[in-house]
């Protein structure tokens, strides 16, 4: 196992008045666990605000998690100290979503590919820079322009190439391809396949699009206002839906099939704020299936088959 | 009248300091009274613009409308000063945007808001306009409607300030709403709901609704007709259950076959290669999408392909998979 | 070939016809002050002398006896009329020097007291802004409080202070008026990188193993420069013109150092005499030096935003 993430908790503080003293917390993310071996892509789906990004934050310690632990190759990198934590930057890297901002704009892309070895005191010259590009599919003439000459999808592959440029062997994806043109989308979505393949990397892959987690994830889970809701491998998840609020996100989607319209349904009333939530399921407040007892207390991972769990008082 | 937009070989086009960019170039299409037409498209395609010339909202110092007619509910909208325009505006065809963000004023109340687009274009005195605009906001599905109406947009999510834009653009009944890519920036359950309430709405007012999105899905939940866009140009339209099944042109084909969901676990996606281009270069003479088709010609290279019928309303514009006509 | 940034800015300046022209006359105002500041060594019985420059090669004239008005041939002394030694194009002030030569002579002095208060500015608005942005917390309220309290003493009671302890002269001048001018650009640089320091960019590079430092000088301070650019040539007007006015207030400059400052002073003895030229002349130099820098700072700030920017 190359990752293990073990009830992940990320409170953001709310202050408030002169003082600044803590009004309350914003529970971003609640007890996430999850896990990616050697290899796997794991996909992490979710609405906007449901903490998602902010686990994949936490997992290459751009945050600091407020709590648990995140196991990366046996060590736990949630507490360790800025000078170890170094060594380990350059094993883990993300990849952002926006391809406009996530470029610095005044660097070259020579520079800008450059930065993460010259840290790490590795090859940083013309042939390492060049090698990169040509790794994602640019020439090495992209070197001496400057990010606003390209396009969002080779903007895109310049964010990976400087990922990738320390060596690491697990990256995060944050939404790597929701502003990028459909077409485009297929593209960067083969490259980070046959990426993963050339590098044996593993992949922590947020995303809202289910479509293209599809496509790429081996197993999901299933993120609602901090919490996971259900967890399978891809195809099980899609087959069997357990959980309402994945059944809800499935019943949303678009069907590509003008003859077979769902009538898209709804889902009513408002999501709790995370900000000091209410015990007991998050979706209660929105759940078609709601009982008494879904407002009570924590509600626990009930084990539907092998690698599915979901988080919900209709499977106790 | 039939129809209730007449679009006919509309060309707008910008005159840059590098170039002139021809965003609009030849795009001609129909969409009938309480129908749904979808225009689909990459970004650059020309899809928006389109849409902004049919109210002339085309940004004039580096933007001009040099061609075409646009036939808006039996009006010519080209020969229009901009005072009858303006008339027009939310009362003939109204509009809304993807960023619920920044089309809200964010110094008024809701309420304030939609009571001032019913006041522009009727006489109605304040207090009959405010029970219009808590009507349809009601409609729209705006819960409490009364005591939000005096709600900032900064209070409302995302998914609540389209519904408010939904209420603005509708509130009048106009003959056409035309959307542009309304759901993009909300959420797949919020989006769901919006899509509903555009229906519903629509069966309410009686609106026709002219569409743009990239989003296929989209597309196959509202659309009746759909209109696909490449390089400011229509490629490809048809009955939308004629695009999804047979579509033709090898575009269309690109960006169906590129969805994800149409590859296998582990296959490639199918991608279309090279990209797409930019305004300022389109090239002339020729298909514009043959340097990236599969299927290019000679004939490809040095004829435009015009927009064939190829029966029951499907056209496509494409010498070897379209060839007919003269 | 690379589109830097530098680039595209030149590209939209050359549209403005007016800030090209601003920029011409920059220059050639630029050219006189570098003439001035070369030296053109001479000798004589006292030994080798440096403080003459390649301008005063030029264009100094010898000291005619009294004043006279410009282009003239001939002027009066006590009622008497007596022959000038050269054409003055500009006249001459009441001591009978040259009004142009002293004209040119400010400029060098004009573009020190433009330009040099305005380095020493930045660095403190640069490193205090930079800092108060980006650790936040109590730095930037120890930051904000300090230039909160500065920027309530008016400033120029700061700077007559400060120039009645130190000794009066060009570098003090440029000293007092860069300790008392950081404060708007330090905000401005502190919001900026409030804005820049939360950019993906600089969360991709943390997330290579920057360290605090890095980010700040690698990432974060190419980001704000434009903005102490743009201030730059913004100030560089007001500061010449308040050395003209502290100069006649009397902290400005030392005597005997070329200042328009000095010119206009000498307008309170002058003008009851009906000598008009020589505020005339420090003054239409001033003016077209201003105007040109404004109407090049202007168009200079539109094409350096970034927002403006179109790719």
């Amino acid at each position: 196992m190359m990752l293990e993430v073990k009830d992940l908790r990320m409170y953001f503080p709310v202050k408030r008045g002169f003082f600044r003293r803590t009004a309350g917390y914003v529970e971003a993310v609640d007890g996430v666990s999850l896990s990616v071996d050697a290899g796997e892509t794991v996909g992490l789906v979710g609405e906007s605000g449901c903490g998602k990004t902010t686990v994949g934050k936490c997992v290459v310690r751009l945050l600091k998690p407020t709590g648990g632990s995140i196991l990366f190759d046996d060590r736990d990198i949630a507490s360790i100290a800025p000078k170890e934590l170094k060594a380990y930057r350059r094993r883990m890297q993300m990849v952002f979503q926006d391809p406009f901002g996530s470029l610095n704009p005044r660097m070259t892309v020579s520079d800008i590919l450059a930065e993460g070895p010259t840290i790490m005191g590795e090859d940083a010259s013309d042939d390492r820079i060049a090698e990169l590009l040509d790794t994602v599919g640019l020439p090495k003439e992209a070197g001496t322009r400057y990010p606003h000459e390209f396009s969002g999808g080779q903007r895109q592959r310049i964010g990976i190439a400087r990922a990738l440029s320390v060596r690491p062997s697990f990256l995060v994806c944050d939404e790597p391809v929701s502003a990028l043109d459909v077409s485009i989308q297929a593209q960067i979505i083969n490259l980070l396949e046959d990426l993963q393949a050339r590098f044996s990397l593993s992949y922590l892959f947020v995303a809202h699009d289910l479509s293209v987690v599809r496509h790429i994830a081996d197993k999901i889970s299933v993120m609602y206002i901090g919490h996971i809701m259900e967890e399978a491998p891809t195809e099980e998840l899609f087959a069997n839906p357990c959980h309402p609020y994945t059944q809800a996100l499935f019943a949303s989607i678009p069907s590509l099939d003008p003859k077979k319209r769902r009538g898209l349904k709804a889902l009513s009333g408002d999501p709790p704020s995370p900000v000091d939530p209410p015990p007991g399921c998050r979706f209660a407040s929105r759940c078609p299936r709601v009982m008494e007892k879904c407002r009570e207390g924590v509600i626990n991972h009930v084990k539907i088959s092998e690698g599915h769990y979901a988080r919900c008082v209709l499977y106790y | 009248m039939e129809e209730v937009l007449t679009i006919e070989t509309l060309r707008t086009h910008f005159y840059t300091d590098e170039g002139i960019a021809r965003a609009v170039d030849g795009v001609s299409l129909s969409i009938k009274k309480k129908g749904t037409l979808g225009l689909v498209g990459e970004s650059g395609c020309g899809k928006s613009m389109t849409a902004l010339s049919v109210l002339r909202l085309v940004p004039t110092p580096p933007g001009r409308i040099v061609a075409g007619r646009i036939r808006l509910a039996g009006r010519e909208v080209l020969t229009l000063s901009e005072i009858e325009m303006r008339a027009i505006r939310g009362r003939l065809a109204s509009m809304i945007f993807q960023e619920p963000m920044t089309s809200l004023n964010p110094v008024f109340t809701i309420g304030n808001q939609v009571v001032e687009a019913v006041r522009i274009h009727t006489d109605m005195g304040m207090s009959e306009a405010r029970l219009v605009a808590l009507d349809y906001l009601e409609k729209v599905g705006i819960p409490a409607a009364r005591e939000r109406m005096d709600e900032y947009p900064h209070q409302l999510s995302g998914g609540m300030k389209q519904r408010v834009m939904i209420a603005m653009a509708l509130c009048l009944k106009p003959p056409l709403l035309i959307a542009d890519e309304p759901t993009t920036a909300l959420d797949v359950t919020i989006q769901a709901g919006i899509l509903r309430l555009m229906k519903d709405m629509q069966e309410e007012t009686g609106t026709a609704i002219l569409l743009i999105t990239h989003d296929l899905g989209v597309i196959a939940e509202m659309a009746d007709e759909v209109a696909v866009m490449y390089a400011g140009k229509v490629v490809e339209r048809g009955a939308c259950e004629t695009i999804f099944s047979s579509f033709l042109h090898p575009y269309t084909e690109g960006l169906f076959r590129s969805l994800p969901g149409r590859a296998g676990k582990g296959e490639k996606l199918y991608t279309i290669a090279g990209t797409v281009p930019s305004a300022l270069h389109f090239l002339t003479d020729c298909c514009r999408f043959n340097p990236r088709c599969p299927l290019a010609i000679e004939r490809c290279r040095v004829e435009e392909p015009p927009l064939v019928d190829v029966g029951g309303g499907h056209a496509a514009a494409c010498w070897v998979r379209a060839p007919g006509g003269i | 070939m690379a589109e830097s940034h530098l680039k595209i800015a030149t590209q939209r300046i050359k549209k403005d016809r007016l800030a090209v022209a601003g920029f011409v006359v920059i220059c050639l105002f630029a050219l006189v002050a570098i003439l001035d500041v070369i030296p053109v060594p001479y000798r004589d019985a006292g030994g080798l002398h440096f403080n003459r420059t390649v301008l005063d090669t030029i264009t100094r004239k010898p000291a005619e006896l009294s004043y006279s008005p410009p282009m003239v041939g001939t002027a009066e002394l006590n009622r008497k009329e007596f022959t000038l030694k050269s054409r003055h194009l500009l006249g001459t002030n009441i001591l009978g020097e040259d009004v142009l030569y002293d004209a040119l002579k400010g400029v060098r002095t004009a573009f020190i007291i433009g330009i040099v208060p305005l380095v020493i500015a930045a660095f403190f608005a640069i490193a205090l802004g930079l800092l108060a942005g980006y650790y936040g917390g109590w730095v930037d309220d120890l930051i904000q409080y300090v230039y909160q309290v500065l920027s309530s003493i008016p400033g120029i009671l700061l700077l007559i202070a400060m120039l009645t302890v130190m000794e009066r002269g060009l570098w003090q001048l440029c000293i007092a008026l860069g300790v008392t001018s950081w404060v708007g650009l330090c905000r401005l640089i502190r919001g900026e990188t409030l804005k820049v320091r939360n950019m993906e960019y600089v969360e991709a590079a943390r997330a290579l193993g920057a360290s605090d430092a890095r980010l700040l000088f690698r990432q974060i301070l190419p980001n704000v420069m434009y903005l102490v650019v743009i201030e730059m040539t913004l100030d560089f007007s007001g500061l010449v013109m308040s050395e003209a006015v502290l100069t006649f207030i009397g902290v400005g400059v030392e005597p005997g150092t070329g200042s328009w400052g000095r010119m206009i002073l000498s307008a309170e003895r002058e003008l009851p005499n009906g000598i008009w030229w020589n505020l005339t002349g420090a003054s239409i130099f001033l003016f077209l030096l201003v105007l040109a820098f404004n109407l090049f700072a202007d168009s200079l700030r539109d094409a350096l935003d970034p927002r403006l920017r179109k790719g």
